[in-house]
């Protein structure tokens, strides 16, 4: 089966400047735009490699950057792919917090507070604050 | 009969902490501090993150309190119009963002003024807050009390300014000084220090622990617990053996990596790593964050803002502190948290439950 060996490192830079964007401009006003977006991607690179499979379509970058590999091992390849997107997406979420209130590695080093408060676990405490 | 003590800073952190422990233990306490709004001329912020000024509650606690500015001697009078068996001066301008102007009138100018008119009317005996800062980086490990004075900041330069201020008072004026030289601070109520540390990794959401080799490098978190801090001033006051003494007050020194993965553990955070690095190559790394971080102190004074986190408290991580509490230790005092651990437990589980972490 060929399959296109920038398959992965497109998908690892994808699922970085999707989270990286979500991170910094999306999450606030759509929430859920990050699930959405990552299935779409993936849904993408699986068609393609199905349609691939069956000769409905050659892959991208033939000549250039395609390889023939045996089926099984295509499979476990294509299926690892939101692993990958994933793995991108991780290294943008260590650089700028993975949730509201976290600012990722780069927090220190920016004079605006843009993170939301904490939000208390629990509370328990009885003594005046 | 009931004893009386003097609290200076008495709405600040650590002096709500020292009113309470020696109303606690039967001691009649008379408190001061300035006024919130003259306060606000020294501190650029208040709040979460910044020096705390807990408004009324030495009031609610202390027998007397006073309202009185350690820079005006006039203002101080009022104080000492009984006699006491101790005086804790605790106030001070801990801020890493102030100017020196401002830290020289406050903790040094402003200890002169107190330490002259204990010398004056005659104290039991005064206990200073000082800090493990006077110390700065040394060749010798653990820093005992005696090692020479190498402070690398501005607020620490202050403290060791104001030390030797006071050593002059008590040998030319007899002034019956203690100091005390704590860790960085932490308890309820603390917002600036330690705190920082723990805010800092909850923002950033991804621990890094780093460790040094080779091994006689590992770096070491130096701290206290308040409660331990407060304890140790009482026991000092309360013995002869301590006048003309100092002591670093701080619970035992743990490993920095051990520290940052135990703290990892106890803010849940589930991503973290623990990544090995030579130390000329990590001293490098550490002063170029150390600059980036001055670069972005100069913008935000520029701006008019204060950065997330302070300049000298990166420095504190490029450098190797390690301090001894055996002096402490010999006099048979014995720590309620001599493992820091233990005192970070229950102090990130307070802040937790206010939602501070």
């Amino acid at each position: 089966m060929s399959l296109c060996i920038l398959d992965i490192p497109v998908l690892v830079l994808i699922g970085f400047v999707i989270a990286c964007l979500y991170a910094k401009m999306w999450r606030w006003d759509y929430p859920d735009i990050y699930v959405a977006l990552s299935t779409a991607v993936i849904a993408v690179f699986w068609l393609n490699a199905v349609l691939c499979a069956f000769d409905v379509i050659e892959p991208w970058g033939v000549g250039w950057v395609t390889t023939e590999v045996n089926g099984w091992i295509a499979l476990f390849i294509v299926l690892a792919y939101p692993r990958w997107f994933g793995w991108g997406a991780e290294r943008a979420r260590v650089l700028f917090g993975r949730a509201p209130d976290q600012g990722g590695l780069l927090w220190p080093f920016s004079l605006e507070e843009k993170t939301r408060p904490f939000r208390s676990a629990w509370h328990a405490g009885t003594e005046e604050e | 009969m009931e004893k009386r003590a003097l609290v200076t800073g008495a709405n600040g952190f650590t002096g709500t902490h020292m009113v309470e422990y020696l109303f606690s233990q039967g001691w009649e306490v008379v408190a001061t501090d300035i006024r919130r709004e003259e306060r606000g001329s020294y501190y650029c912020e208040e709040g979460k993150l910044h020096p705390s000024y807990f408004e009324g509650y030495s009031q609610r606690i202390a027998s007397r309190f006073v309202t009185a500015d350690l820079t005006d001697k006039e203002s101080l009078l009022p104080l000492f119009d009984r006699q006491y068996d101790a005086v804790f001066h605790v106030a001070s301008l801990y801020d890493y963002f102030a100017q020196w102007d401002e830290l020289h009138k406050v903790n040094v100018t402003g200890a002169r003024n107190l330490g002259e008119a204990a010398a004056e009317k005659g104290v039991g005996r005064f206990i200073l807050w000082s800090t493990e800062g006077v110390y700065g980086e040394q060749d010798d490990f653990a820093i005992d009390e005696d090692a020479p004075h190498n402070p690398t900041n501005l607020y620490c330069k202050s403290k060791a300014a104001q030390e030797e201020v006071m050593w002059e008072l008590h040998a030319e004026r007899g002034l019956p000084l203690t100091v005390v030289r704590p860790g960085p601070i932490y308890g309820p109520r603390h917002t600036y220090g330690v705190y920082h540390i723990l805010y800092a990794l909850e923002k950033m959401g991804t621990g890094v622990a780093i460790s040094l080799f080779p091994k006689k490098h590992a770096l070491t978190f130096p701290s206290v617990h308040v409660t331990d801090l407060t304890r140790a001033a009482l026991y000092l006051a309360e013995r002869d053996e301590a006048e003309g003494e100092a002591y670093n007050v701080l619970s035992d020194c743990v490993p920095q990596v051990e520290l940052m993965e135990f703290l990892f553990g106890a803010l849940g955070m589930e991503r973290w790593v623990r990544v090995p690095i030579w130390w000329p190559l990590y001293k490098a790394g550490a002063n170029i964050g150390l600059k980036l971080v001055r670069r972005l102190d100069r913008r935000a004074r520029a701006k008019g803002v204060r950065p997330k986190i302070d300049v000298p408290m990166v420095e504190y991580i490029t450098h190797h502190y390690e301090f001894s509490n055996q002096k402490l230790k010999d006099t048979g005092f014995e720590f309620t948290y001599q493992d820091p651990r233990k005192g970070l437990w229950e102090y990130i589980t307070w802040c937790k439950d206010r939602g501070w972490l």
